[in-house]
């Protein structure tokens, strides 16, 4: 008797829990029409078209702003505020005629001079916008009338169209980024593209309505997208699962695969990285922790970005031939060096790392992995110039902005950009190869530019300044009544072109 | 009562004062540049100098200190490194977020944690002792990330009732409040069950019975009574733990709390969002101790505080 009553209390206490769970509104797999919702992994930090490097950012930048020019999905140069352009004979300027009649989301028509004042908020040195290094090459900017602008340089620049359409060359509104300060338009942006801005609930929502006026309007079916952070891979992926989610931009492999002594000097000697690359087993590492969701690398340059080439020479896996190679070399023994592994940067990075240790220990190279968090790793990385600098060996992964050659190239293997400078850190250095890079930069000719770069491709997979072991696949997943979604090499996927079935 | 109050005021804005000098230094000692966290491993050297400069850190350690500690005091949290925006807003926002996940995460444990214990002191040794104390076991070792993923699983994949992640309406709360219970239930239901038990051995108990009393009043009146002042001392201990540590839930179920957000500005070695952070959560945590040390008073009457 006197335990029953207990017996009821604890279960009335589970039981109206369970109602409670079972409250008014029921499945999560909602009725929303023609709007849709996208997982992304982190909140943005700002979305002033301006502001900053991070990926999260720069993926809402295609949907809030237009550029002058654009990618689409296989890289190509495509017009968008501009619909044509010219550069002049001595390759100094460039020109740009404006679609006529477009308007920002506040009214203020969108023309030469808004362009202009755009850029220069961009240059301005008291705006905190590390991105105006990639303009650099530009010294002047013109309104030659109202619907046309003219870009000039000191020297040819031929990288010039790629710049123009990376995220940070989004176009502003001169009006609304005059009234406010940089961080007050980084949390009200106002830009002229396919979407204008709704709502940013910090960590939980950031909402876009169509912009009905955009000449994409009659494009796309969706009227309002909604990007969705949500931090941990597995719960996104239910998202999508559960209906919650109608795409996500950023998945695990197996989350993908489930819906669907001075050794420093050592690697100086060509052969003996020549030895590790063939020792490594770049399809069984792609295969087994990327989930096939990765392509073997078979050149620097990944494909879709100008101008890849497919290398004729293979690193096939070839443990022998890496022995016979190290021998050759000097070291029959093998050696022990180290590699420092960025947790928390790449998908896997760990795992790779740990199996690229095991292989190499098969032909007798000996690899310390010194495991660290992502940050003391890029300290570590970027601080030391060639004399001070303790890297042996890195996991390492680059991605190109703008989708060409210059940037994938230049900035890692060129002389002139040795650590602390810039970003070539393992002091790789090649006359051949920076007269190449300087050449192709220099030119505006695309075919000079590509036969430049087909040669500083054969070059690099020759030296192997870095061992190329696979390309990932930017893999997304979204529901199957979404369509139009395009995924650019770059990084990054645009919902400009998007319909929903429902 | 008051000399008490003030004195555990004083030791409060010690500890706050030491600790956020401790999260300071750690900090800023640790390897990691915030401004090549910033600018990415493509950026060039001048453009860290910039970022640097911006956010003041290039002065003395004990400079930016000052700055900070001085701005905080009347109330400016300083400026987030990470998309340059004001950070009090940001913790405003964040903070009552996290405390409802802990206060609803401890009242679930209470409610569900003490009539269990109490049940399992009752039927001591029988199927219903083995089996809450076996579920306890399980709900203290499970972690939570497991654990979160399987209510996800089956809550809203399989049944389709509850949304899987986010935070804003009543349905959103309900698996990250479960989720974070788990643990401090289990710890409460079996720490009321060893106490009921040598309380239900104790004279005035079968005093209590022997005079007729039915056995809910002996149980929750008489005896239970007794467990409150160790069972006080727990649940705010729990609270303390909870406010601080609903990290993984938070991450779990992409829940914009104050605990994902400090996560989070570690990796970006985003100072003043997380120094700001930890000095709400140690407010909090002090503020909690201190009601728990009132609490006393009132749980048993025995307790002067001199």
């Amino acid at each position: 008797m006197r335990t029953r009553r207990l017996h009821v209390y604890l279960w009335l206490t589970v039981v109206a829990l369970l109602v409670l769970s079972l409250g008014p509104s029921t499945r999560a797999g909602p009725a929303r029409g023609t709007k849709i919702v996208v997982g992304i992994d982190t909140d943005p930090p700002s979305l002033d078209g301006h502001s900053n490097t991070a990926l999260s950012s720069d993926q809402l930048f295609a949907h809030l702003y237009d550029r002058l020019v654009m990618f689409d999905m296989r890289s190509n140069i495509v017009p968008q505020l501009a619909t044509e352009w010219s550069v002049s004979n001595n390759a100094l300027t460039w020109t740009f005629k404006l679609r006529r009649g477009h308007k920002f989301h506040d009214g203020t028509p969108v023309n030469a001079a808004a362009v202009k004042a755009s850029f220069e908020r961009l240059f301005d040195p008291r705006n905190p916008f590390s991105r105006r290094t990639l303009f650099e090459m530009i010294k002047r900017i013109d309104v030659v009338d109202e619907f046309t602008v003219a870009f000039s340089t000191d020297k040819p620049y031929g990288a010039m169209l790629n710049t123009m359409a990376n995220p940070s060359a989004s176009i502003v509104s001169p009006t609304a980024a005059a009234k406010q300060d940089v961080n007050t338009f980084g949390r009200f942006p106002v830009g002229s593209g396919p979407f204008f801005f709704r709502e940013w609930v910090r960590g939980t929502r950031i909402v876009l309505s169509k912009n009905p006026a955009h000449w994409l309007a009659s494009q796309t079916n969706v009227t309002e997208i909604e990007f969705r952070p949500i931090p941990d891979d597995a719960t996104r992926a239910i998202g999508l699962e559960t209906g919650e989610l109608d795409f996500v931009t950023t998945i695990s492999p197996q989350e993908a695969k489930r819906l669907g002594n001075n050794p420093n000097l050592v690697v100086y000697n060509v052969r003996v990285r020549q030895a590790m690359a063939h020792a490594i087993d770049n399809k069984a590492i792609v295969d087994t922790f990327l989930a096939g969701f990765a392509k073997v690398a078979d050149s620097p340059l990944p494909p879709g970005v100008f101008p890849y080439k497919s290398q004729a020479a293979r690193y096939n896996y070839d443990p022998e031939r890496a022995k016979r190679l190290l021998a050759e070399a000097g070291y029959p023994n093998g050696f022990s060096s180290s590699m420092w592994v960025p947790v928390g940067t790449y998908a896997a990075a760990q795992q790779i790392s740990e199996a690229v240790a095991e292989m190499l220990k098969k032909v007798g190279i000996n690899l310390k992995l010194e495991v660290m968090e992502s940050g003391q790793w890029l300290v570590l990385l970027r601080s030391k110039g060639p004399r001070e600098s303790t890297l042996e060996m890195t996991y390492y992964g680059w991605g190109t902005q703008t989708g060409e050659a210059d940037y994938a190239l230049r900035l890692v293997f060129h002389t002139d950009n040795f650590a602390p400078a810039c970003c070539n850190r393992n002091f790789y250095s090649n006359t051949e190869l920076d007269g190449l890079l300087d050449k192709a930069l220099g030119t505006t000719n695309v075919a000079e530019r590509r036969a430049a770069y087909e040669r500083a491709q054969e070059i690099l997979w020759r030296d192997l300044p870095w061992i190329w072991i696979f390309t990932v696949n930017h893999s997304a997943v979204g529901n199957k009544a979404l369509t139009g979604v395009n995924l650019l090499p770059v990084e990054l996927i645009h919902f400009r072109d998007a319909s929903i079935a429902r | 009562m008051l000399a008490f109050l003030i004195r555990r005021s004083l030791e409060g804005l010690l500890t706050i004062f030491g600790l956020s000098l401790l999260v300071f230094l750690s900090l800023h000692l640790a390897p990691g540049d915030p401004a090549a966290i910033i600018a990415g491993n493509q950026a060039r050297e001048e453009e860290l100098v910039v970022i640097r400069q911006r956010y003041g850190l290039t002065d003395p350690l004990p400079v930016q200190y000052w700055n900070w500690a001085t701005r905080v005091v009347r109330g400016d949290f300083g400026t987030s490194h990470w998309g340059d925006r004001p950070v009090g807003p940001d913790l405003a926002r964040a903070f009552p977020i996290s405390m409802s996940l802990a206060l609803g995460g401890l009242a679930v444990a209470v409610a569900v944690g003490i009539p269990a214990g109490v049940l399992a002191a009752v039927r001591r040794d029988g199927l219903v002792d083995l089996s809450i104390m076996g579920l306890a076991v399980a709900g203290m070792s499970m972690p939570v990330f497991w654990i979160g993923l399987l209510a996800i699983l089956l809550f809203s994949l399989r049944l389709g009732w509850l949304p899987s992640s986010g935070w804003g309406t009543f349905m959103h709360a309900i698996l990250p409040v479960v989720s974070v219970s788990l643990a401090s239930l289990a710890l409460l239901a079996r720490m009321t069950r060893s106490l009921m038990v040598e309380l239900l051995l104790e004279d005035f108990v079968r005093t209590a019975k022997a005079k007729g009393l039915p056995s809910r009043i002996v149980f929750y009146k008489h005896a239970l009574r007794n467990a409150l002042p160790p069972l006080a001392t727990v649940i705010g201990l729990r609270l303390g733990l909870l406010v601080g540590g609903a990290v993984i839930t938070e991450t779990v179920f992409a829940v914009p709390g104050l605990g994902r957000m400090i996560v989070q500005a570690v990796n970006q070695r985003d100072f003043p969002v997380v120094q700001g952070g930890v000095l709400l959560i140690a407010l909090a945590v002090i503020v909690i101790n201190v009601a728990v040390d009132v609490l006393y008073l009132f749980l048993d009457p025995r307790i002067r505080y001199a």
